[in-house]
């Protein structure tokens, strides 16, 4: 069990950072007892941002702690900086990721290892916060808010976060925590506050997004994104996106330095992050960008996740509402008990309330909310007419009596309206799937093709024909008859026969590999001298150690296949356990020289940390001793 | 876990969820280490919650012998406190109370005080860096011979606190931390310092359910200076209010690399963390202490207390009246001065003695038949079965102090033992004199008649019997056959 000493977590803290002044105030004789104590087992690495192992965690915790697993990821990971941007589903994935053990899916399935903004490499700090929590707690602690990768602003103090010496990323001793305390120095003066509104402003966002556990689904901001771009002018009038203006004005409202520094520039404006963000609503984007998004079109997250809760919690007033179909007995009477309220899509989020008659089921809707009494009679749009009224209609007009305009008055809908509705209702109208069905009709009177084959492959060629801009799909929705015939006895024809399809566009490669390819062997080159050359006792140059002085080390370890040079010449730099040995040998025995001793064999193969003597090697290597 | 190191899981005390009193010293005020004990009791309020008196009826000197040896037995838990257990009450209460002063964990700085504090121990430093642990650190020996009752009423008086304060939220802010209030570790016998660090944390594992066995004492490969700077550090993270060492004689010095080393870790631990320390030791620690332990009686208002046995006065009336109830036998006497001075000879003060001859000498009886205690019967039970003490107490008699310091310390007298060595051979005599029949048990009907001396096997016929015959030879052969005292074998 954990001792009772177990830290209670300040506000914001990562729990990283409770983990640590754990470590600190236990001082265990070895480090990976933390990791086994608290997480159950010794190889659990120390993750700053999106823990696992919370349910094992949580158990163990003493029995009066109010810390569980959910808690623990609410207020004390950067989660919620996530969740409202991810759909629903996957959102649960992760958090039961971080519950039980398959820690490494989590940054995954988050997009932040594909994702093109870079993960924050030291974790942070604020020296206003630092010598506040100095001053409230005796002690300073990791705030979640300052370890968010492209946010370096402070939200409370708006001044310039400072690195540490702490790594955020894997080390070397992956299960040790640092405390905050144990790196940072004594600040004396804060650093000063930065005019750069913009970042601050998005620093405060993303301070909301952690301290409100929101889980909206991300649809809604591609909703906010589009009534906005409607209401600033950025859509045509067939409703597609202006994007050579947007892009612009992005770039020109934040500048290309700020973008670039959050590593949110982009060229163009072909296949942007802004163009597909604003475009499509099936992708995941990180949510900074969100929110870059969002203050770009002045929005508020306050405003935009809470525009249900901020309107009237009864738009409409209060029921029943009347019926408001003329021909209906119940007419202009209150006879509908209840009405649905939905919130517009477009129209910034009104609420548009639906009122469906029982007895006629005459339907219409009214975008909200009501302002005067008089409003209670208006129609916004009818859903549908119901069988009294559309009886009515058909009665009326196939008497033939009444003029249109009569008879509108007498429904108490438009002349075009009648006309259109009298049509729909007395001559039955050909929908798609009789189509098919009509060619079929018009080929059986030609009769020219007594053969089913024929027909079929006629008709088939009548449509292509007829809809030239169709793809299959619809084709074969609209003569599905034939198009399940045709595929099911003569396959080689309709593959022959099938509209031309349209040419996907490649993406354009993101990453140009080879190039990088190119930097990184050079850099491997330049780490191995380092490493070669490194004062005092010799590091072994393994992979991770390259990567680790390179700062690429993900890259090197999962991406070695698309980097051919680099792979090449970290195969020649890594050594191999009998390279190592000999290089520590001869290292040690320098050494000693130095020092001017006299050693024994043993005592030098001891000192190099060899298990046997090798006494061939200093045959075949010719080292003197 | 399963370790050699928690076989010796000494006394345990209570679990107790914290509540808060009001303080009404304003010193002890906003501690809630201080404020979560029971409030501190008045001398006649410690007597009386000393006192361990087992209930008597008088009716049950007529029941069966075999359920009156029950009783016999139970008088074991008798406890008479004397006035120096109320003062040995108010030194802990005090020491408790003024070393958890400058250890309030909600003062600011507690965790960095703690680490400079443990690093300061192992650099050695001199215990001058903290005038506020120095006013209120406090450390105590207790030194006297074995039996004299040192273990006992230290086990009594702690046993008036929890042991362990379990504390969840104080003053509405979030408080969880496990107190200790005492500990006790008894120091195995012919110890190093690293055992006893062992030690330590495997019974501060069985007690609280921790595992620092693994953590700080490395699966038991933890050096010595490793274990010391990580005891001082468990003593703080659960704010240990005093830790008591018994039998600190038993630190072997040899193996310590010298038990000053030791001690002068105790001392270090008292001064730099201001964790207070009770040692608990014969008269052959005292030289333990005599140099290290000096240093820390300069810095503290306590030092060495020596406990003396009793003398022929009135708190030996005291003891022996409180005493004299626990008769069993069927037929009770009055204590006449004549009985008090022959168990105070028989057990020269010693109130541990006194009481297991008081017992011993009442199966005697009951076994016997005699069913009254007498001066001979109190001899004779001294005599038979407790052997071993002889030479000792002897030597105390004479108040030959080389013999005594020449003596180790007599082993701890377990009474089961006591009174199965003297029934053996009680028994064997029996068979030697061919008294076939055994002892007849007194029933109830046959009660005191019996005794009158109606049967020619009367009890006390057996016993002139067992005078004139080989008896009392034989318990003088047993003795010497045995080996002397002053070796340790002798007392198992």
């Amino acid at each position: 069990m954990i001792s009772t000493i177990f830290p209670t977590p300040y506000p914001d803290e990562l729990l990283y950072s409770v983990c640590a002044r754990y470590a600190a105030r236990m001082r265990f004789s070895s480090a990976n007892i933390i990791s086994e104590q608290l997480f159950g087992s010794r190889n659990v690495v120390a993750v700053t941002d999106l823990p696992s192992r919370l349910d094992t965690l949580s158990s163990r915790l003493p029995k009066q702690s109010p810390l569980d697993a959910n808690t623990l990821i609410d207020h004390h990971t950067l989660l919620p900086f996530y969740a409202p941007f991810i759909p629903n589903e996957r959102l649960q994935r992760i958090r039961s990721a971080m519950r039980g053990n398959k820690g490494g899916t989590i940054h995954t399935r988050l997009g932040i290892m594909a994702g093109s903004i870079p993960m924050v490499k030291r974790l942070r700090f604020c020296t206003a916060c630092v010598m506040e929590d100095r001053q409230r707690y005796e002690e300073c602690y990791w705030h979640r808010v300052h370890q968010i990768a492209g946010i370096d602003i402070c939200p409370d103090h708006r001044c310039l976060l400072q690195e540490s010496a702490a790594s955020s990323q894997r080390q070397t001793i992956h299960y040790a925590y640092t405390a905050a305390e144990d790196v940072i120095p004594q600040i004396f003066q804060e650093s000063p506050a930065v005019p750069r509104s913009h970042l601050y402003a998005i620093a405060k966002q993303a301070a909301f997004l952690l301290n409100n556990g929101i889980e909206a689904d991300s649809r809604s901001f591609f909703e906010v994104y589009r009534a906005n771009l409607e209401s600033q002018g950025f859509v045509t009038i067939d409703g597609s996106v202006r994007m050579q203006q947007l892009h612009a004005a992005f770039v020109d409202f934040y500048t290309s330095d700020l973008l670039a520094n959050v590593s949110c520039s982009f060229d163009g404006i072909n296949e942007t992050w802004l163009a597909r963000i604003v475009r499509s609503d099936r992708k995941a984007h990180h949510p900074l960008r969100h929110l870059l998004v969002l203050h770009f079109f002045g929005q508020r997250l306050e405003t935009v996740l809470y525009r249900d809760r901020s309107m009237s919690p009864a738009p409409f007033g209060f029921g029943p509402w009347p019926c408001l179909n003329k021909v209906c007995p119940h007419s202009h009477q209150d006879v509908i008990p209840t009405c649905s309220i939905k919130y517009s899509r477009y129209a910034e989020g009104k609420p548009i309330g639906t009122f469906a008659c029982t007895h006629c089921g005459f339907t219409y809707t009214r975008t909200g909310p009501d302002s005067a009494g008089t409003t209670r009679f208006e129609i916004g749009k009818i859903q549908a007419f119901g069988p009294l009224w559309e009886d009515r209609l058909k009665n009326v007009f196939e008497h033939g009596t009444l003029s249109l305009r009569a008879m509108s008055r007498l429904l108490g809908v438009d002349v075009m309206t009648i006309k259109r509705q009298a049509q729909r209702l007395l001559t039955p109208m050909c929908d798609f799937q009789d189509e098919a069905a009509q060619a079929h009709i018009h080929l059986e009177s030609d009769s020219t093709s007594p053969n089913i084959q024929d027909k079929h492959r006629h008709t088939w060629l009548n449509m292509l024909e007829s809809y030239p801009e169709l793809g299959i799909s619809v084709l074969r929705q609209r003569a599905n008859q034939t198009y399940t015939w045709l595929y099911r006895h003569d396959k080689e024809w309709l593959n022959l026969h099938k509209p031309c399809t349209f040419i996907a566009r490649s993406r354009p490669a993101r990453v140009d590999w080879k190039a990088r390819d190119e930097l990184l062997a050079k850099a491997v080159d330049r780490a191995t001298i380092q490493l070669l050359n490194r004062h005092g006792p010799p590091r072994r140059i393994t992979v991770a150690a390259i990567g680790r002085i390179t700062g690429r080390l993900m890259l090197i370890q999962q991406h070695r296949d698309k980097l051919p040079k680099t792979a090449q010449r970290l195969d020649e730099a890594v050594e191999s356990r009998e390279d190592w040995a000999l290089r520590r040998l001869r290292w040690t025995i320098e050494h000693i020289k130095e020092q001017g001793l006299i050693l024994r064999g043993w005592e030098i193969v001891r000192r190099a940390g060899l298990s046997r003597f090798p006494k061939q090697w200093f045959e075949i290597h010719g080292i003197e001793f | 876990m399963s370790n050699q190191y928690v076989d010796t899981l000494g006394w345990t005390g209570d679990d107790e969820n914290a509540h808060y009193s009001e303080q009404i010293l304003p010193i002890y005020q906003d501690n809630p280490l201080i404020e979560a004990l029971p409030p501190i009791k008045t001398h006649s309020q410690v007597l009386t919650a000393l006192s361990q008196f087992p209930d008597v009826n008088p009716e049950h000197r007529q029941l069966p012998w075999e359920l009156r040896m029950h009783l016999i037995r139970d008088i074991d838990r008798f406890f008479q406190p004397l006035p120096r257990h109320g003062h040995l009450y108010s030194d802990i209460a005090v020491m408790i109370c003024k070393g958890y002063m400058a250890r309030n964990p909600l003062k600011m700085g507690f965790w960095k005080q703690l680490d400079a504090d443990t690093d300061a121990l192992m650099a050695q430093q001199p215990y001058t860096r903290r005038s506020e642990y120095r006013k209120s650190a406090m450390a105590m020996a207790i030194i006297g011979i074995s039996g004299i009752g040192k273990s006992r009423a230290l086990e009594e008086i702690l046993a008036l606190y929890p042991q362990v304060i379990h504390h969840t939220e104080y003053k509405a802010k979030p408080f969880p931390w496990d107190q200790l209030v005492w500990f006790k570790l008894e120091c195995p016998h012919d110890a190093s310092t690293r055992s006893l660090g062992l030690a330590f944390f495997a019974q501060i594992d069985a007690r609280l359910g921790t595992n620092y066995w693994h953590g700080y004492a490395r699966n038991g490969r933890a050096s010595e200076a490793e274990l010391m700077q990580n005891m001082a550090r468990v003593a703080s993270i659960h704010s240990l209010g005093v830790l008591v060492i018994d039998e600190i004689q038993a630190l072997s010095k040899a193996k310590s690399g010298g038990a000053e080393k030791m001690l002068n870790f105790f001392v270090q631990l008292v001064n730099t963390l201001g964790v207070p320390i009770i040692l608990i030791g014969t008269y052959k620690a005292q030289e333990l202490f005599s140099q290290a332990f000096r240093q820390a009686r300069r810095a503290t208002s306590q030092g060495a207390v020596i406990w003396q046995r009793m003398q022929l006065d009135d708190n030996w009336k005291l003891f022996s009246e409180a005493l004299w109830d626990y008769q069993y036998t069927q037929r009770p006497v009055e204590l006449t001065p004549v009985l008090g001075r022959t168990l105070y000879d028989l057990s020269q003060g010693i109130t541990d003695i006194a009481i297991k001859v008081f017992i011993l000498a009442q199966v005697l009886a009951v076994r016997s038949g005699r069913e009254a205690l007498t001066t001979e019967l109190l001899t004779e039970a001294a005599h038979v079965g407790l052997p071993l003490v002889q030479p000792f107490l002897d030597a105390l008699r004479k108040n030959d102090t080389d013999a005594l310091t020449r003596m180790e310390d007599i082993q701890p007298i377990n009474i089961d033992d006591s009174i199965a060595q003297m029934l053996d051979i009680y028994d064997k005599n029996q068979d030697d004199t061919d008294q076939a029949a055994p002892i007849p048990a007194i029933t109830e009907d046959q009660g005191l008649l019996s005794l009158g001396g109606v049967e020619g096997s009367s009890p006390e016929d057996i016993y002139v019997l067992l005078q004139e015959q080989s008896y009392l030879k034989s318990v003088a052969e047993e003795v010497g056959l045995q080996v002397p005292i002053h070796t340790r074998e002798s007392g198992e």
